[in-house]
């Protein structure tokens, strides 16, 4: 006897559509699974037995082959028992399972060995992909139902155990269905931070205003302890609110990568992502012979942050340097390539020196002179150069914040730094015809034809260039940062006050340039 | 760029060196062997981990020794020496570095392209033979060369234990001159010579107190000065400078507090302040240029 169950595999992020095949035959015991089945897929045979038989049913003693089709392509992960077992069973024929029922409803979900339907990894991506080939009825574990109702326009069975989907099929209870689409996104945007518990660093919050509204990546430099970190974390929540696509890709990410827990709905914060320097390449990228996103794919639509940037093997971060120009991954395997989307706002924070501080007036530094050299020579390579923005955060003194304790104004907030941020994006958006393109991402004769300088800012850029020795890629930057604080102001063509202040962005290129302070100084 | 052999008895060896206790019998140089025994010479020493502000007044008062005529006297260590002896040649003035290796070695390595404009401009003196190299010995030992060079020894920056009070030290032995550039007092790096001004040394309390007292001493005449460069700023930039010169050393946030402005109202004037060589900034601290 025969049955044929839907169901779906994943590739990177792409769900697509496959069939289980079940065949019973007259023959000596056996069960063997076909058509590229991984380990996992394979171990699946013990799990589906155990459950059927745990769950009050007979399992059929005689030889089993089930064929996942199409056979050519790589099958795994554990959301195959489910359908395999259901299949199992209709083509058993005891049950009376509706024919109708099995052609038009995919099946999705792990069995645990008394029956129950565990929670799946990238249920979301794999739902699209059966949506997509136009199976709009879909059985899910019911632990993922808060992820799934993201896609639209499908119906939902969600079960909690293999005697409830087979009650199901064979017509004696079915399982209610679910719309989704209806489910309400809740507005989750509360973050538990908050940009106006830094103090004393205004300067750097309105560095980090401009970096977000454009999409400049920034480095932070300076000595430890003088909130860095603490700056960096806040990064998300002067973000603008994620839309619904957002959304969904970030929730597609994280759904395969496993990093939602059963019951969770949606991503509903941009993401924070801050790799530790010793990260390996596939970490970060992400890989394996199923590609799994990486932190790079993690930090998709919200911030990367990249404490201790000078520790990072170079390696590593030359790694980082396509991902970054092209907001996206590329993996290639012998057979497909799975693309990951990655666009997020590049920060970067390092200390002057190993033990952090170089040419502090609170500590005495106890590098020699070479390793400092040989620290701030990190500093420059392909990766810094795709940074548009540097800036020194300077020494907090302690003492001055504990005596005006209470009687320092509080800090600008998160929320009013975001409205600037909105206005700014929504200045940018009307700009390049509403897609996501940021300032950041202009390159070559898009700068020329974006932006406009006015004669004053045409000039001071010029003397600028000159008398601080900029090479002609920081002006590129300095441009670019221009851009983005004239669109701050709704100001259409960028005058010298704009130009003025995008230069104090520069601080490793100030560094750079000055003969007395470390390096490169030919003394 | 000529190569020789100063000895005690010859009329180009420096007459102020043969007043110290134990002068050098030779001196190996490179470079103009006239210069040790023409102009009048001060030293300029520091620490080599300098900070900014060290530096920066390092470089700053070279060059306004050089603009004046009086040679700068350094030892081409990292930090405060080689911005001394930087300062002085970027301002078309006249250095000597005192080695305390032999004149073939470059130490430290990366001072090699400045031992070669020192060679061609000014001049590199050692008491040691080809092939000595450094120790912890000939370092400090040569500190007295420095000093017995020169009317006045100017101790840059220093922190608690460093090398330059030593050569304060042996300046005094000698009975020269000594200054100290005041610091922060919560600067580690300026423990030492806060200290020195305590005991006795001169204080620098701007950057032309030194070339003043060598005018008045009748030692040089005076050149230069800062230029009336405040009619041409603008409003803001003159609040902005104003402040700084009567304030010294700040953030710019707390430079934004201070004055109830913005930091984006702020960063413009800075850039062109910064352009005008009025300011200097450095890991997010602001000074004032001279």
């Amino acid at each position: 006897m025969y049955s044929k169950v839907i169901t779906a595999g994943l590739f990177g992020i792409e769900g697509f559509k496959v069939m289980v095949e079940t065949d019973i035959s007259s023959g000596l015991p056996a069960f063997t699974v076909v058509g590229l089945p991984s380990a996992t897929v394979k171990e699946a045979k013990e799990r589906v037995r155990a459950a059927v038989e745990n769950s009050g049913f007979s399992f059929p003693d005689t030889r089993i082959t089930i064929n996942l089709s199409p056979a050519g392509s790589r099958k795994e992960g554990s959301y195959f028992d489910l359908p395999m077992a259901i299949g199992v069973m209709a083509a058993d024929g005891r049950y009376g399972f509706s024919e109708k029922e099995l052609e038009s409803c995919g099946i999705l979900g792990e069995l645990a060995l008394d029956g129950r339907v565990m929670h799946i990894d990238g249920a979301l991506p794999l739902v699209m992909g059966l949506a997509e080939k136009g199976i709009k009825r879909i059985m899910v574990p019911a632990s993922n139902m808060g992820e799934v109702s993201m896609a639209s326009d499908v119906a939902f069975y969600p079960v909690e155990s293999l005697a409830e989907a087979a009650a199901h099929f064979s017509g004696e209870k079915p399982v209610e269905g679910v719309c989704s689409g209806g489910m309400a996104m809740e507005e989750v945007n509360s973050y538990p931070f908050d940009f106006s518990e830094v103090i004393g660093q205004e300067t750097a919050k309105r560095a980090l205003v401009i970096s977000v509204a454009g999409g400049h990546g920034i480095y932070f430099h300076g000595f430890p302890g003088s909130g860095k970190s603490m700056l960096a974390k806040r990064i998300p929540t002067i973000m603008p609110a994620l839309s619904r696509e957002e959304k969904m890709e970030i929730t597609m990410l994280y759904s395969v990568a496993g990093k939602l827990r059963p019951g969770e709905a949606a991503v509903p914060l941009r993401p924070f992502r801050a790799p530790h320097h010793s990260i390996t390449r596939a970490a970060l990228t992400g890989g394996g012979n199923q590609p799994r996103p990486g932190e790079l794919s993690l930090a998709h639509r919200g911030v990367l942050f990249l404490d201790e940037f000078p520790e990072f093997s170079r390696e590593t971060l030359e790694t980082l340097r396509q991902p970054v120009e092209d907001g996206r991954i590329v993996i290639q395997r012998a057979d497909r390539t799975a693309v990951f989307p990655c666009d997020f706002i590049l920060v970067a924070a390092g200390n002057p020196c190993k033990c952090g501080y170089y040419g502090s007036s609170k500590r005495k530094c106890i590098c020699s002179e070479n390793s400092v050299r040989f620290y701030q020579s990190r500093l420059s390579g392909p990766l810094i150069d795709r940074i548009d923005m540097q800036i020194a955060v300077g020494e907090i003194r302690p003492e001055e914040i504990l005596r005006n304790r209470g009687s320092v104004l509080p800090g600008r907030d998160s929320a009013t730094m975001r409205a600037e941020v909105e206005l700014g994006r929504s200045v940018q958006k009307a700009r390049y015809g509403g897609s996501l393109k940021l300032n950041g991402r202009l390159e070559g004769s898009e700068i020329e034809r974006y932006c406009p300088m006015s004669r004053e800012a045409e000039s001071l850029l010029e003397a600028a260039a000159g008398s601080f020795g900029m090479s002609m890629r920081s002006c590129t930057k300095v441009i670019k940062v221009a851009r983005t604080i004239a669109d701050l102001s709704q100001k259409e063509i960028l005058d010298e006050k704009d130009v003025a202040e995008a230069l104090q962005y520069r601080a490793l290129d100030s560094m750079e340039r000055s003969f007395y302070a470390g390096r490169n100084t030919q003394i | 760029m000529q190569e020789g052999i100063l000895r005690f008895e010859d009329e180009l060896y420096p007459p102020l060196l043969r007043m110290i206790p134990q002068p050098p019998k030779l001196l190996y140089y490179r470079g103009d062997p006239a210069l040790a025994a023409a102009g009048p010479c001060v030293a300029m020493v520091g620490a080599r981990r300098a900070t900014e502000y060290g530096k920066y007044v390092a470089a700053k008062m070279a060059g306004r020794f050089a603009e004046n005529g009086i040679t700068v006297v350094s030892g081409m260590a990292a930090g405060i020496d080689s911005c001394s002896h930087k300062g002085a040649l970027d301002a078309g003035g006249k250095t000597i570095a005192v080695l305390g290796n032999s004149l073939e070695i470059c130490f430290p390595l990366n001072a090699k392209n400045l031992k070669k404009d020192i060679e061609e401009k000014g001049l590199l003196l050692s008491e040691y033979p080809p092939g000595t190299h450094g120790t912890k010995f000939t370092f400090p030992h040569r500190n007295r060369i420095i000093s017995g060079l020169c009317l006045a020894t100017v101790v840059v920056e220093a922190g608690l234990n460093s090398g330059s009070l030593i050569t304060a030290e042996i300046a005094a032995e000698q009975g020269r001159d000594i200054y100290a550039v005041p610091g922060n007092i919560t600067s580690v790096m300026s423990i030492g010579t806060n200290r020195l001004i305590q005991d006795g040394a001169a204080a620098v309390a701007v950057i032309d107190d030194i070339v003043n007292d060598f005018v008045k001493a009748g030692v040089c005449e005076k050149h230069g000065g800062p230029s009336n460069i405040m009619k041409e700023l603008g409003k803001d930039e003159k609040t902005i400078y104003d402040f700084l010169s009567k304030n010294g050393e700040i953030s710019l946030d707390n430079l934004a507090l201070a004055l109830g402005k913005s930091p984006a109202e702020l960063a413009p004037v800075m850039t062109i302040l910064e352009m005008k060589g009025l300011v200097q900034t450095a890991l997010g601290k602001i000074f004032i240029a001279n």
